[in-house]
């Protein structure tokens, strides 16, 4: 069932329910004048282990990219000892393309506030880490500012609300320094406890095991945000928006926030039901492709996903699009679309870029294969490479991540799957780039930079 | 009902046991499998990133065997194509980043070239950046960048084991590099230099500078022996060719040391084969020169002396300094000589000068007069207190693992007037004035008492004077007492409470609370620390002396002290009398001997007329120097054995040359009470010989070849030692010592020794807890001598620097400096560098300044490792009333801008 009226962005005037321009930060007398803080109080009311319970009847999917069960995430958690217990809120948002997380803290940091205090509650968790990436220097202001209101209408800090059922939340805000590799939930909680983001080996888990040696849950903004009308209006009316899973995997409900850019009218985060074909977002939405062009490809949520290819433009946004359309999955649902005038060397070089520069350096596919798979592109890109070289590229690509059991993060895997995926839905593009090889030519081709072809062929035992 | 069968799971075709939290890796080695890796040491958290270990699971994606926990059922494989293929690719990633000569496939090479050799990579992969220059700037470490892949065991190493966190990655992705400090200089980093990062080091990128490099000389020996320098005991790995000692490292699973160990007992081993090593023994010929002799004749001139003095003045007349540094075996034959062939109990040794209080201050209150804890408490403790020491620096190795023991959470309470580098890592630093301990420890059980902190049922069943301290106690104010310590008392508090909440705990000390003169006293009131939190004879818990010397331990246990016999038994006791009449023919006198203060004392007023100091340079590292050497110069006869011709050794009538640590059999006892064999690595040079042959031959020459003497071995004198003293040693053979020796007490042959002493209650029936008042300190600091000096050590060298001076650690710290707190140096227009003079009442030294906030303002600190500085000629002649313990902590002052030195 398609989403009727606006959720997410109820106090958000967005297409095609309001009118952007409309927009302005809902302060907290406005938020409860609106109805705000309301699902809190009567969550406070209830046993915590109901509201887990409603969340996972929900089937609410994390909205942070890798799309997992929240509620089932929160059963993870060993009972209360005593101790402290921690919420981490992952507002890294640093996946290129993906700007979602953002509109809610822009207008309504208040939703996600109202979130975290019902998953504390629910969960036990006691003191909460806002991490914010760095480049949101707006965004972290706004949202310190209603931290600060809440702690002073009792909502944090143990007074007011909270008092009644003897419960205290803090939330402490944590900005990052510029590092992709801080929105990797694990990453995320070194850079919180102060040491370079780099991912831990897992398990232990953080429900388990997380910020410092605690149990510790990680949730996106929008999930926690999406908690409050949940816990609001219950698990079967939240499951009526969206789609079931049509090859029996788990379903894809609820409205999601989707931030369209590219080559498109109208660029921006719309809030629309989970299973929209890609097209009607398009066309729908986003206003249609720019000065009418033809769609070309989608990255599907942020660019780790991959890309859909030249026919896949009516793919379902949903949690199923991973294994029906040959991408990785849904991500953020963010897609960026090109239209027909897109270079898809280019865009693969590019992509390659980010992520061997954002490679943390931990594992060696992914420090050091990275490097080769960008210099490749390079050299593609400048028509200096062979046939052969794509080869090389995919295997090397087809080599690192967590899925062929090379790396310790997803970082790789995102690399993994935007060169793959690119480079073999527009393999004729590429093609149409590099000299033919012929076995024995390239063998003494040195370059510049002292490696030829062969050699690398070599260094991955192909 | 019978137990279900044990889970298994199964590695390449073998069932195997499944071990709750055992990563694949591990269970794979027990079985003898090989998973090849380049990220994982035993010892480390597992890092993960080599990736090298993938291995491959039925049903699963592949993981990494490293950090992957086996789980039953599990049907795993190492080896096939598809991971050689990955593993052959990752190897070739990393190859190719290195510049093409760096490295090469070496099936004798380091463990990374030895996999390049056995996944067959081809060696043209290589980056054509040009190969950076190598790091050599450290005397002991240099680091070749063009080798390293960036597995970070090094880093982990050093923050895991030794906890000093000189490593760190620069960079993101393929940019991603070691660094190690602000600069590419080893010598500019926080490093220690205690070589735990090159030993895991897997490409050679780190590696050490005192060794051969590989492909040049190898070993032709290697023996397990024990460190000479600290009271620690490590155990080390001697490898050695042509008589040279090559290299030390760690013995991976000593029960002391696990694999670790400090830049001294690592790398300062040089000195053994310095030029200037004694050879031959020497006598002091007419013109008051010396003169090389031969064994026989420096025998005989010895015997005969030592018997025209006894039978001239009296066996009262001669005394003997035994050495810390040398074995049981030669300190406890010694003893035995002055004893029993000579008839006097004036032998003492050089714990005198740092731990006799602490020995005396437990013996009081427990019964026995040392540690009752082990170092295997460190990793158990829930709560560490240290006081008065400076384990970092002085005691490396215990150093690190109570810092690692902080960082894993365990409460740390630090109580030294300097902020130690452990401070840094304790919840709370009590900066008590010098001289203030016993009231601080006061102040610290007043509110134990009065805030209900203690423990109550071990107090009552297990110690006798609570009343009377809580009485004691009530008197004081915590206020009053503030005025003393200059510690906020609300400091106090915060510091009780953890110690009270936190408790049992481990009770640290060293030379700070024992060398002063409340040195019995501060460590009596520390006592009832421990006492009053129930740690005593707990595991985990306990007083843990952190001893100074090697054997400073086995020298008391010896009997190299005036008012105890071996093993501590009583002179005036008829049954030992009878035992010892037996064993070495004649029982010592029943009347204590003198202590080495008092012998210093006697010789200047001509009642001591012979002294034979073996292996110590006291003209040196005594207190009151000016006196001390008064003493020597007017003895009759003054033997030395030593390494080196000392400032003592100059003033000997014979000098005898010794063997060193690497040069010779025996045992030390370290600081947990264990004794450890010491075996030879290499000859001693010349005809230098070790001590307890020299000791033997003496009294055979003395004794007319007496049989009681005819001892052949080292083992032999341990084995008389066990008749001597069985309740302690009945149990020691050097058959049983094995790797890792055996803590005494150990009375019989079937007793595995003991790890926590008074574990089922007290040897003196009940602890006592005491009341303890404060004396101020004697030397005071008044309007001319306004500022308090405290002695000690640092890191890289070793008390008065006659082994650390003569190897390369003296490019490490060449001097000794005068650390004083940044506004004193305002006051006094001392810019840092700058040389001050230190005036006491007694002499006065000249030191470069350097300004540190570790200080508190009024005090200095001033180490002693290097002649010319003469440190403890400023040290004044104050003892502990009941140890003799002199004090090196509390000396007033006065400083003052030096001119420039003349030279
Ligand atoms: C390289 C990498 C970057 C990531 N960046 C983000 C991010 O910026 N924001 C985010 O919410 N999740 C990010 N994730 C996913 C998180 O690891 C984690 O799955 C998520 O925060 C869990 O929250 P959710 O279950 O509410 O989605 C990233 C994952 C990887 C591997
Ligand atoms: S996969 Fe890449 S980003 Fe992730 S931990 Fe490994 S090196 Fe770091
Ligand atoms: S120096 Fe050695 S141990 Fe350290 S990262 Fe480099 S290769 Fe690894
Ligand atoms: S800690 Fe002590 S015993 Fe161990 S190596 Fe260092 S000096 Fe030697
Ligand atoms: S040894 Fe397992 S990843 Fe390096």
């Amino acid at each position: 069932m398609p989403v009727t009226e606006p959720v997410l962005t109820r106090r958000i005037p967005t297409a095609p329910w309001g009118d952007p321009r409309d927009r302005r930060i809902i302060g907290y007398d406005e938020y409860v004048r609106t109805g705000g803080y309301e699902t809190l109080r009567r969550a406070l009311t209830m046993d915590p282990s109901s509201l887990v319970q409603t969340v996972k009847e929900s089937e609410l999917r994390g909205r942070g990219g890798a799309g997992f069960p929240c509620g089932l995430k929160w059963t993870f958690l060993p009972p209360p000892d005593g101790n402290r217990r921690y919420l981490a809120i992952n507002c890294d948002e640093a996946e290129p393309g993906t700007f979602k997380d953002r509109l809610l803290c822009d207008y309504d940091p208040h939703l996600v506030l109202e979130g975290i205090a019902i998953t504390c509650w629910a969960c036990r968790l006691d003191t909460a880490y806002f991490f914010i990436r760095g480049e949101y220097h707006h965004q972290a202001k706004i949202v310190e500012r209603a931290i600060r209101e809440a702690y002073e209408k009792g909502v944090f800090g143990g007074r007011g609300l909270m008092q009644a059922c003897d419960f205290k939340v803090d939330c402490h805000m944590h900005r990052g320094a510029g590092a992709y590799i801080c929105g990797e939930e694990t990453g995320l909680l070194e850079a919180v406890e102060g040491r370079r983001g780099w991912p831990r080996l897992k398990p232990p888990f953080p429900a388990v095991k997380g910020l410092f040696g605690r149990p510790t849950i990680v949730n996106n903004v929008e999930t926690l945000a999406a908690v409050v009308p949940i816990v609001d209006r219950g698990a079967a009316w939240w499951k009526s928006m969206g789609t079931a899973s049509s090859i029996g995997a788990p379903g894809s409900y609820g409205p999601k926030l989707m931030g369209v850019s590219g080559h498109v009218n109208r660029p921006g985060v719309y809030e629309c039901d989970l299973g929209i074909p890609l097209r009607k977002l398009v066309d729908e939405f986003a206003g249609g492709m720019r000065a009418g062009r033809r769609f070309k490809g989608a990255i599907a949520g942020g660019v780790s996903m991959g890309i859909l290819g030249p026919d896949q433009f009516d793919a379902e946004m949903d949690f199923d699009i991973g294994r029906r359309y040959d991408v990785m999955g849904l991500g953020t649902a963010c897609p960026t679309i090109f239209d027909d005038q897109t270079d898809m060397v280019a865009v693969a070089r590019n992509i390659s870029r980010f992520f061997s520069n954002e490679s943390c350096g931990q594992c060696t596919p992914c420090r050091e294969g990275a490097q080769w798979m960008y210099r490749l592109l390079c050299r593609i890109e400048e028509g200096d490479a062979t046939t052969k070289d794509l080869d090389l590229l995919n295997e090397l690509a087809g080599s690192m991540g967590i899925i062929p059991g090379t790396t310790i993060c997803g970082l790789a895997d995102g690399h993994n799957w935007a060169v793959r995926t690119i480079l073999n839905k527009y393999w004729a593009e590429f093609a149409g780039r590099v000299k033919p090889s012929y076995h024995g030519l390239t063998v003494s081709a040195g370059r510049a930079d002292g490696v030829s072809s062969a050699r690398i062929v070599g260094a991955t035992g192909a | 009902m019978s137990d279900p069968p044990p889970p298994t799971a199964t590695i390449d075709g073998r069932v195997v046991p499944v071990r709750a939290g055992a990563t694949i890796l591990s269970v794979a080695a027990q079985h003898g499998i090989d998973i090849p890796t380049l990220c994982h040491a035993d010892a480390l958290a597992p890092e993960g990133g080599c990736r090298l270990c993938l291995v491959e699971i039925d049903g699963q994606r592949p993981q990494a065997a490293c950090h992957t926990p086996i789980a039953p059922g599990m049907i795993v494989r190492t080896t096939g194509d598809r991971l050689r293929h990955t593993r052959r690719s990752l190897l070739s990633l990393m190859r190719a980043a290195l510049p093409a000569d760096a490295v090469r496939p070496d099936p004798a090479g380091t463990r990374f070239e030895r996999l390049l050799a056995a996944y067959d990579v081809p060696a043209e992969v290589a980056s054509s950046a040009p190969r950076p220059a190598m790091d050599e700037s450290h005397p002991y470490m240099r680091f070749d960048r063009s080798k390293c892949i960036t597995c970070r065991l090094c880093l982990n190493a050093c923050e895991q084991v030794q906890g000093q966190f000189v490593y760190g990655i620069e960079g993101r992705g393929g940019a991603a590099r070691l660094i190690y400090g602000p600069t590419d200089r080893f010598a500019d980093s926080a490093c220690v230099a205690c070589g735990a990062c090159v030993d895991v080091c897997p490409t050679g990128a780190i590696t050490d500078r005192d060794r051969v490099p590989s492909g040049g000389a190898r070993s032709d020996r290697a023996v397990d022996s024990v460190c000479g320098y600290c009271g620690v005991g490590c155990r080390g790995h001697v490898e050695s060719a042509d008589g040279i000692v090559l290299r030390v490292t760690g013995v991976r699973d000593a029960a002391v040391n696990r694999g670790h160990l400090c830049v001294k007992g690592r790398y300062a081993h040089a000195f053994h084969h310095s030029a200037d090593r004694l050879t031959t023994p020497l006598l002091r010929d007419r013109g008051g020169g010396f003169r090389p002799a031969t064994w026989s004749e420096a025998i005989a001139f010895a015997a005969r002396r030592l018997l025209e003095i006894r039978d001239r003045d009296g066996a009262d007349a001669l005394g003997t300094m035994t050495s810390s540094r040398s074995t049981n075996e030669a300190a406890y034959l010694l003893q035995r000589l002055f004893r029993s062939v000579i008839g006097t109990n004036n032998t003492d040794c050089c714990a005198r000068v740092c731990h006799s209080s602490t020995a005396v201050a437990l013996g009081l209150v427990t019964g026995t007069g040392a540690a009752t804890a082990s170092y295997a408490d460190l990793e158990e403790a829930g709560l560490l207190v240290v006081a008065g020491a400076n384990p970092t620096e002085a005691h490396p190795v215990v150093g690190a693992r109570i810092r690692q023991a902080a960082l894993r959470g365990a409460a740390l309470i630090v109580i030294d007037p300097r902020r130690i580098e452990l401070a840094a890592y304790a919840d709370v630093h009590l900066p008590a004035w010098p001289g203030s301990n016993v009231v601080l420890f006061n102040a610290l059980a007043k509110v134990l008492i009065e805030e209900g902190l203690c423990a109550e049922s071990y107090v009552a069943g297990r110690c006798e004077g609570f009343d009377e301290l809580r009485a004691f106690l009530r008197r004081q104010s915590l206020d009053g007492m503030a005025t003393v310590t200059r510690v906020p008392p609300d400091l106090v508090r915060k510091a009780a409470r953890i110690i009270g909440s936190r408790g049992p705990g481990l009770f640290i000390s060293g030379l700070g609370l024992s060398e002063q003169t409340q040195g019995v006293a501060g460590v009596m009131a520390y006592c009832n620390l421990g006492l009053l939190t129930g740690s005593l004879g707990r595991r985990g818990a306990g007083m843990l002396p952190l001893r100074g010397q090697n054997n400073v331990q086995g020298n008391a246990d010896m009997g190299a002290q005036p008012y105890a016999l071996t093993g501590y038994l009583k002179p005036d006791d008829p049954q030992v009398q009878a035992r010892l009449r037996a064993a070495w023919g004649a029982a010592p006198p029943a009347e204590p001997g003198m202590t080495i203060p008092e012998m210093y004392d006697a010789a200047v007023a001509g009642r001591l007329r012979a002294l034979w100091i073996q292996g110590e340079d006291v003209a040196q590292s005594d207190p009151n120097t000016t006196h001390v050497l008064r003493a020597l110069e007017s003895l009759d006869l003054l033997i030395v054995q030593e390494l080196f011709l000392t400032e003592t050794a100059r003033r000997a009538h014979v000098v005898f040359p010794a063997a060193s640590v690497f040069e010779q059999d025996g045992t030390f006892t370290n600081g947990e009470r264990r004794i450890q064999r010491v075996r030879a690595a290499v000859p001693p040079p010349g005809e230098a010989r070790p001590d307890w042959e020299v000791i033997r031959d003496v009294a055979r020459a003395m004794s007319g070849r007496d049989g009681r003497w005819a001892f052949t071995r080292p083992s032999e004198v341990m084995d008389e030692l066990a008749q001597v003293a069985p309740h302690l040693f009945g149990g020691v053979s050097y058959a049983r010592l094995g790797a890792d020796g055996l803590q005494w007490p150990c009375p019989d042959a079937d007793h595995p020794g003991t790890r926590t002493v008074h574990a089922d209650g007290f040897v003196r029936g009940r602890a006592l807890l005491m009341c303890v008042e404060y004396a101020p300190p004697q030397d005071a600091t008044d309007g001319s001598h306004p500022y308090v000096l405290i002695t000690g050590r640092v890191l890289d060298h070793y008390n008065v620097g006659t082994m650390t001076r003569r190897t390369p650690s003296a490019a490490l710290v060449g001097q000794d400096d005068l650390e004083l707190h940044p506004e004193d140096a305002a006051r006094l227009r001392i810019h840092d560098g700058a040389r001050v003079r230190i005036t006491s009442r007694w002499g006065q030294a000249v030191a470069p300044a350097r300004l540190s906030r570790r200080m508190i303002p009024g005090t200095v600190f001033l180490s002693f490792h290097f002649p010319q500085t003469q440190t403890n000629r400023v040290v004044g002649p104050y003892t502990d009333p009941t140890s003799r313990c002199p004090d090196y902590k509390v000396v007033a002052v006065a400083l003052s801008p030096a001119e420039e030195a003349a030279t």
